[in-house]
């Protein structure tokens, strides 16, 4: 889980600082764009990287996942605009009184592109394949809910029958979990948990490459290029508009700016895509032609601050309380980092389900209010400021962080009289320094999420037995409250508790400063109908149309 | 052959006149046609159709195509401008749509513009709505998220509440208007306590929950109410809750309806307003379109045309749809010819989406003229509140910011409430300084050293601290000339005045062209050395100078006390505010693919002066107009000598006065007026000499031919002498 951590803050650090880097191109306008450039009959996209898999269990990178959910079929999906769970191979699910044993009916429509069907079998056979220690899956901790599975994928000492995954018959699958989850249809949406067909795949790997997804692959150029054809065999086949869909390797962002611009490519943006380059943000926003292209979609990452909470003055609330209420998020995003993030008053990301509505009349999180931040430090014993102890702020070492940080010390100087110091540091040592602080800090974190549900980024991050908890908090009405939730299916319940979790995190006890929820760019040409990008990825083209 | 003649004649004739009616037909002079839609039998229909019209005249003036303008009346009704603009789209030539009025209006009959592609501009509909999503609909007015967004902000930065009470309307106007003041609440630090909202139907009802709310909650304490309504309900309102008690403390603002002339006449209802103007209006603050006081010189040129025109002063909504029209008319100059209509109306869409940057855009009276993605127009916009029942521009006011400034230095600005964001537009605030100049005396104009001499008190009126000491004079002779130090300084509470007594010589561009016909402009230009035009705005302080709306009758009397030029007289003196802009990168490499604009406020004091012709003449030119007529003689005498004597005298006293005046005027490289009337005299004199020359190489011979001869010679000059004079001075004088 760590590492799965680590790399998401390192992959969002590579996206940001490749958008700091790129050179400035001028962008001369082109009056006739829009009226002469025509789609080519089929999809061209840039991938950011390479692609080293296509096996759902062995995934693990932004474009092999954008790839494999053109060719796979989950057993759930998201809607893209509510996220919330929607059938895909499951028709419908049932949950067991206690919460605990989930049973799914597949559709009997589909087929593997040999024409064999796609059955519970080959859910099960996927299953118990990706928890195997020797297949080697990153992913393999999201099949930790079920039953016995981390036993068998970590100690090895269980045999693969016990784990609590069946057949019930050739279109029912059961699962029984550790404990009551509610999040579990959410989760059956990823990749690890996709049925694989099972009759090409030996023990050293794939004999035939078969899909039953709406797309099929004819060719992979490594390195280079990857054309998906449309799957005539898919249950819904004439519903998908695009015929083609060609996948091009193209690690520069600015290459790729460059080649959309040409209309070489139909779609560029966010981290699969290749990132529109900061540098160009600004031509962009005064090119008739590409403002119009512009788009901008959640990416489902939330950078904060944590305070070590343990460590006075930071173990006093209302010292937290006044600092966070003294940082101006929205400053922050349009001045500094020049981007379109939104400032986060609380820390799971609207829509997904259990954040706090930003619209909702009654207000939840902390908000930039000065005023009531120098109230706050006066109440706690340093009236503007005096006598505050030596703080500082650290973050992991790169310049876009430093810059958030610089700007974070410049408004608590401002706002509240006081100083503190910032440090920055290579990764593995920032992560060292966070478990066992010695001095008061607050520092920098992004938490980008797994699926769309407050139970990801709430009990996850914060759980003071349960949790990453790198604030090292220990409140024992919020473990209670994300506890609850977990175990708990009525929906409006959950959303009520989470909202309750929220207010305990953000704005009661301040234990952490939400600063904002990313927001990337994206630059669509106007052909592309019917285009989203969802939050962690996942967007099916199927549900897209080219129409000039 | 006769008959022949005449059949040849007619059908000459019949032939050139038909192919001059066909050619007529379809040659360029075919008029271009484009819509109007309004409330067409009201106020608010008739300001718009002004405005279009005013503008149409002075383009069809200038030749081409004619524009014709094809008008709607939609009652500002929706379901009416529904029909109406399906009428147009279907039924008209037009190539676009100006409209509607309202925004319910312009909502309904948007889609109708979108599926048949008639692009439209409407200068008064502020519903967000509108624009996002239509690529068919723009508007040169702000939108109502911006307009909610920059007034939370005042609110909270310049006015500096914590907290802020909102009342709404539930209909599009008021809702976006509450929601976009609500968000930006949310994230610059300002609390909403109180939210009340109405519709038409529970109107009077929310009025009573609020006015007991707020008397429950003290209403001595010091409030600000923000009313997202329109000006019937927000007048009732504001009445009601001071009549029932909530006092001076509670203050009012409100969006561009309470800027509207219906605000004030609605107030209008009531006694106590009638009594003592600003009873229940002062204090109010608003967003207002569009200011004159702070506009620049096109605005005030616009003002003139106007009055001249329909004799009565313009509406807001008048500037705001002569620009619109102006917009149009760019966009329909640019098209491709031979093009059918539906290409047509796309491609003035095209091109009116073209005007995306600041360096492209159309120059209008309300603001340079460009849009953001939406097709909504790029300005700032003005804040003004009441006093005394008049509306007064806003000491602060938030312009767009024209130019990139480094990061830090942008940070710390944001945190000193001296730049604000909103929507991705950066503003600065600019302070309004009032400024007057109240002249003693201009007596002195040096043409040969082009500078005059004046002497006059100038003020500045402003709020908080402004750097008066980096004025520049910038046409001083004197290059670091300063203000020195005040003759009077006055400090009310929250309001700095100081007075400068300036004595000095000024450069003036003298253009003798027409000389001694010639009109001369005495002015005096400065502008802050360091402040652009986003951190210090000039306003003519038109009450100071006691100007009747800037108008120069009330100077009449005046000017003749300071003005003591001989042979002068002052035709016109003119107060403005422009804008000085430069689009320079600096040099700076980051700067180089941005967007950059510096612009300063110039204060202009102009003097228009005219020469007393009459007297000129009289003083000058009369030995030379007695040598002329001496000249006339010459044809009347017969002795050779005299005749060449004559002539030559004529050349060398002209050239006596030619040699003055080059020594007045010296250092001008064109030919003046008064000098082609000298060349004319050296002509007229050889005229004389080559006369005389041939008369005394025939006048020996006495033949009866010769004398003939002799005679006409005579006759010519008498005749041609006079026609030559007259044809070159009226030629001269007639000349451009």
């Amino acid at each position: 889980m760590y590492f799965n951590y680590i790399l998401l803050i390192s992959l969002l650090t590579a996206v940001m600082m490749s958008g700091c880097e790129q050179q400035n191109h001028e962008e001369k306008q082109s009056k006739t764009q829009a009226t002469e450039a025509r789609h080519v009959g089929y999809l061209r996209l840039a991938l950011s990287d390479n692609v080293r898999t296509l096996d759902p269990g062995l995934i693990y990178k932004n474009v092999e996942i954008e790839v494999v959910e053109q060719l796979f079929l989950g057993l759930t999906d998201f809607d893209p605009k509510s996220y919330e769970v929607v059938p895909e191979l499951a028709t419908h699910w049932q949950v067991s009184s206690d919460g605990t044993v989930y049973t799914y009916k597949l559709r009997q429509d589909v087929k593997w592109t040999d024409g064999l069907p796609v059955t519970a079998h080959d859910v099960v056979w996927a299953i118990q394949r990706n928890i195997a220690k020797k297949t080697d899956s990153f992913y393999a901790f999201m099949l930790y809910v079920i039953k016995n599975a981390k036993a068998i994928h970590q100690e090895e000492s269980l045999p693969i029958s016990s784990l609590g995954v069946r057949a019930i018959d050739d279109y029912t699958v059961e699962f029984t979990l550790e404990q009551p989850t509610s999040y579990f249809p959410a989760l059956t949406s990823f990749w690890i948990y996709h049925p694989l067909p099972r009759h090409v795949i030996k023990s050293d790997g794939w004999v035939n490459f078969q899909t039953n997804g709406s797309y099929q692959l004819v060719e992979w150029k490594k390195n280079q290029l990857l054309i998906l054809k449309k799957n005539p065999d898919y249950y819904e086949a004439d519903k998908v508009k695009i015929p083609e869909v060609h996948y091009y390797i193209v690690p520069d962002s600015s290459l790729g700016f460059a080649m959309y611009k040409k209309n070489e490519l139909d779609i560029i943006g966010g981290q699969t895509y290749l990132p529109v380059p900061q540098s160009e943000m600004s031509n962009i926003k005064s090119n008739p032609v590409l403002r119009k292209e512009k788009r901008f979609n959640p990416q489902f990452c939330t950078e904060w601050y944590g305070f070590s909470v343990q460590q006075p003055p930071l173990d006093n609330p209302l010292v937290r309380k006044a600092i966070a209420a003294a940082i101006d998020k929205k400053t922050l995003i349009d001045i500094v980092l020049k981007a379109n993030h939104l400032p986060a008053m609380t820390f799971t990301q609207p829509p997904v389900f259990g954040a706090v509505d930003p619209k909702a009349t009654k207000k939840v999180g902390i908000f930039f209010d000065p005023i009531d931040a120098k109230a706050w430090l006066a109440k706690a014993g340093y009236p503007e400021g005096k006598n505050f102890p030596q703080l500082f702020l650290v973050h992991n070492g790169s310049e876009f962080h430093h810059e958030t940080a610089k700007t974070v010390k410049t408004m608590l100087k401002h706002y509240l009289n006081i100083n503190v110091e910032i440090r920055a540091f290579d990764f593995e040592r920032y992560i060292n320094i966070l478990k066992q602080p010695t001095t008061p800090l607050i520092f920098r974190m992004v938490w980008c999420a797994n699926y769309p549900d407050a139970h990801d980024w709430l009990h996850h991050v914060f759980h003071p037995d349960k949790g990453i908890n790198w604030i090292g908090w220990n409140n024992r009405e919020f473990a209670k409250v994300v506890d609850k939730a977990e175990r708990i299916y009525d929906p409006v319940v959950r959303r009520k508790l989470y909202r309750h979790a929220e207010k305990i995190l953000t704005e009661k006890e301040t234990a952490i400063i939400p600063l904002y929820f990313l927001n990337t760019p994206f630059l669509v040409k106007p052909w592309v109908k019917g285009w989203y990008h969802k939050g962690f990825g996942g967007q099916h083209i199927r549900h897209w149309s080219l129409e000039n | 052959m006769k008959a022949k003649y005449w059949i040849f004649i007619l059908v000459v004739t019949l032939l050139s006149s038909t192919f001059a009616w066909w050619s007529g037909l379809f040659s360029e002079e075919e008029p271009l046609y484009i819509a109007v839609s309004g409330p067409m039998t009201g106020n608010n229909g008739k300001a718009m159709l002004q405005g279009i019209q005013l503008y149409l005249d002075q383009i069809n003036q200038q030749g081409g195509r004619p524009i014709k303008l094809l008008s709607f009346d939609d009652q500002n009704r929706p379901e009416l401008a529904k029909e109406v603009a399906i009428k147009i789209a279907k039924q008209s030539q037009a190539l676009a749509v100006l409209g509607h009025y309202t925004s319910s209006t312009s909502l309904a009959a948007a889609p109708i513009y979108q599926e048949y592609g008639i692009p439209a501009i409407s200068g008064s509909a502020t519903a967000d709505e509108l624009t996002k999503d239509n690529d068919w609909y723009f508007r040169t007015i702000f939108n109502n998220s911006d307009q909610g967004a920059l007034l939370a902000n005042y609110v909270r930065k310049i006015l500096n509440y914590h907290e802020a009470d909102i009342l709404f309307d539930e209909d599009v106007y008021g809702k976006t208007l509450a929601e976009a003041f609500i968000q930006t609440a949310e994230f610059i630090g300002l609390k909403i306590r109180h939210r009340w909202h109405f519709d038409q139907a529970n109107f009077k009802n929310r009025l009573e929950d609020m006015t007991s709310t707020l008397l429950q909650d003290s209403p001595s304490r010091k409030n600000i109410i923000f009313f997202a309504a329109h000006s019937t309900e927000a007048v009732e309102a504001i009445v009601s809750l001071r009549r029932q008690g909530i006092g001076a403390n509670t203050k009012f603002i409100g969006a561009d309806a309470f800027s509207s002339s219906n605000f004030l006449k609605k107030f209008g209802n009531y006694p106590e307003e009638r009594t003592q103007p600003g009873y229940y209006s002062d204090g109010t603050y608003t967003t207002t379109p569009f200011v004159f006081e702070i506009a620049d010189e096109k605005a005030k040129n616009f003002r003139k045309v106007f009055l001249k025109k329909y004799q009565e002063e313009p509406m807001i909504t008048s500037v705001l749809y002569y620009d619109a029209a102006m917009l149009i008319i760019d966009a329909i100059k640019k098209l491709e010819p031979m093009a059918t209509l539906e290409e047509k109306r796309q491609q003035v869409k095209d091109n009116l989406s073209q005007l995306s940057r600041r360096e492209d855009a159309v120059k209008g009276i309300s603001s340079n003229l460009f849009f953001d993605k939406n097709g909504d127009i790029l300005k700032s916009i003005p804040i003004g509140f009441y006093e005394k029942g008049l509306p007064i521009v806003g000491g602060y006011q938030f312009e767009l910011l024209s130019s990139v400034q480094n990061p830090d230095e942008l940070l710390q600005n944001v945190l000193n409430n001296q730049i604000i964001e909103y929507n991705g537009k950066f503003l600065n605030r600019a302070r309004v300084v009032y400024t007057g100049i109240d002249f003693n005396e201009i007596n002195e104009i040096h043409f040969s050293k082009s500078i005059y001499s004046a002497d006059f008190f100038i003020w500045f009126r402003f709020k908080g601290d402004f750097d008066d000491d980096n004025i520049e004079f910038l046409n001083a002779l004197n290059p670091d000339m300063n203000l020195g130090k005040p003759v009077a300084e006055q400090y009310l509470p929250g309001l700095t005045t100081r007075t400068y007594r300036i004595k000095a010589l000024f450069k003036v561009d003298l253009d003798f062209h027409d000389y001694p016909l010639d009109k001369q402009v005495l002015p005096i230009y400065f502008r802050h050395k360091e402040l652009t035009k986003d951190n210090l705005i000039y306003v003519v302080d038109a009450q100071g100078m006691k100007l009747s709306q800037f108008e120069p009758q009330s100077l009449e009397v005046k000017t003749r006390e300071f003005f003591k030029l001989g042979g002068w007289g002052v035709n016109n003196i003119s107060f403005f505010q422009n804008y000085y802009t430069n689009d320079s990168t600096l040099g700076m490499p980051n700067l180089f693919d941005e967007q950059q604009r510096i612009e300063y406020s110039q204060f202009n004091a102009t003097i228009s002066i005219e020469r007393y012709v009459s007297s000129f003449i009289l003083k000058t030119l009369l030995p030379v107009i007695f040598l002329i007529v001496l000249g006339y003689f010459s044809f009347f005498i017969t002795a050779f000598a005299q005749k060449l004597a004559i002539g030559t005298n004529l050349i060398l006293a002209t050239s006596l006065f030619h040699l003055k005046l080059s020594s007045d005027l010296s250092n001008i490289g064109y030919i003046i007026l008064i000098e082609y009337f000298f060349y004319l005299v050296y002509l007229l004199a050889i005229f004389i000499m080559i006369v005389a020359l041939v008369y005394h190489l025939n006048e020996d011979k006495e033949d009866e031919k010769t004398q003939k001869i002799l005679k006409r010679i005579n006759l010519f000059g008498r005749i041609f002498y006079p026609v030559i004079l007259f044809a070159g001075t009226g030629a001269i004088v007639s000349s451009p």
